[in-house]
């Protein structure tokens, strides 16, 4: 199952813009794998870079106009909403290969 | 093993023996998982090489079996430990992982099992079928842990170019990767090794050579990756890639 802030900002990418769920996931998708990212434990830090510098390339090759706008919106709905934008306590690999080297 | 081969396999074991109890030490300062396991696994590792070596330290003939079997029994809790910290730091979610880990254990403990049961305690015995059973048991979690990091190194490469990765983490998957790598290929130069050691009944200097020069550079690859030094760090970071300021 998906983490809820992919669901969330998915959502809101369908709701700013005029793409389909389908289609609005599926860009999310393909962004945040662009990104070196996965749906199921991407942060909300992540997810702002991602809408930053990420998806309005995505949504450009997708006809979506007013990209900066969209992205814009769907950032303040993120910081919005804290809830959904909550980090996963669980620690990444990223988390644990930075440990390690504190031995 | 040839002439003074077994010193450097000492060393070797020492060096493991250290990484171990450092990586312990992080654990205990932690209280995390991954590093315990880690620290465990080099720590077997360690005793490992020495219960192969004891009966060469000691030109023991008689001893030669007895802690050859002791040794491959204990090395194979370190592979164990090896996959399980793989599936807990790449795999934590989903069956396959756990599955990996288990399948390897059986493979394992059939194939050192059917060996023994077969009379062959050593397990030196190439022409055998259980050797291959231990043999891939005991290849996998190596395999798994080298692509595991380089599948992760590449997804890390794109988050640092966004800014989301230190470049140190970056290149430690790529190290840790490597290492994998390394040691499955070591392994493979141990089927050459065997196989000398199965005609002629001693290991040829070539691939004890060849095996030692795989575990140095498996050895560098685990100080870089645990201890790099200042020199190295910034050397990495240098090199990272600038993140793009902010256009929005």
């Amino acid at each position: 199952m998906d983490a809820t802030l992919f669901d969330f900002a998915a959502d809101r990418l369908e709701y700013h813009t005029g793409l389909d769920r389908l289609e609005a996931r599926g860009t999310l998708r393909i962004a945040l794998k662009a990104a070196g990212l996965e749906a199921k434990n991407v942060t909300g830090a992540q997810m702002r870079v991602v809408f930053e510098q990420v998806m309005p390339g995505e949504l450009d090759s997708r006809g979506v106009v007013d990209i900066q706008v969209v992205c814009a919106a769907v950032l303040a709905d993120l910081a919005a909403d804290n809830g959904a934008a909550a980090d996963d306590g669980a620690a990444s690999p990223d988390e644990i290969f930075s440990r390690l080297a504190r031995g | 093993m040839e002439e003074n081969a077994y010193i450097g396999e000492l060393i070797s074991a020492f060096i493991y023996l250290y990484v171990g109890m450092r990586m312990l030490r992080l654990s205990a300062r932690t209280g995390e998982v991954p590093e315990r396991l880690l620290g465990t696994m080099f720590l077997v590792v360690g005793t490992s090489l020495i219960l192969y070596d004891i009966p060469v330290i000691l030109d023991s003939e008689s001893l030669w079996a007895a802690f050859n079997l002791a040794g491959r029994v204990v090395y194979l809790f370190a592979q164990v430990l090896l996959a399980v910290f793989t599936r807990r730091v790449f795999r934590p979610e989903g069956a396959w992982g756990a599955w990996m880990v288990y399948g390897c254990a059986i493979l394992m403990a059939v194939g050192v099992g059917g060996s023994v049961w077969n009379g062959d305690l050593e397990g030196f015995s190439i022409g055998s079928p259980w050797f291959w059973v231990e043999w891939i048991g005991y290849s996998i979690p190596y395999a798994w842990a080298g692509a595991e990091a380089l599948a992760h190194h590449r997804r890390a490469r794109r988050r640092l170019q966004l800014g989301l990765c230190d470049p140190l983490v970056c290149n430690r998957y790529l190290l840790w990767g490597f290492f994998g790598a390394m040691q499955l290929l070591v392994n493979v130069a141990v089927l050459q090794s065997y196989a000398e050691y199965e005609q002629g009944g001693v290991f040829g200097a070539t691939w004890d050579a060849v095996i030692s020069v795989g575990e140095l550079i498996s050895l560098a690859l685990i100080w870089l990756i645990f201890f790099s030094p200042a020199i190295y760090r910034r050397w990495i970071n240098g090199n990272a890639p600038v993140v793009k300021a902010d256009e929005g």
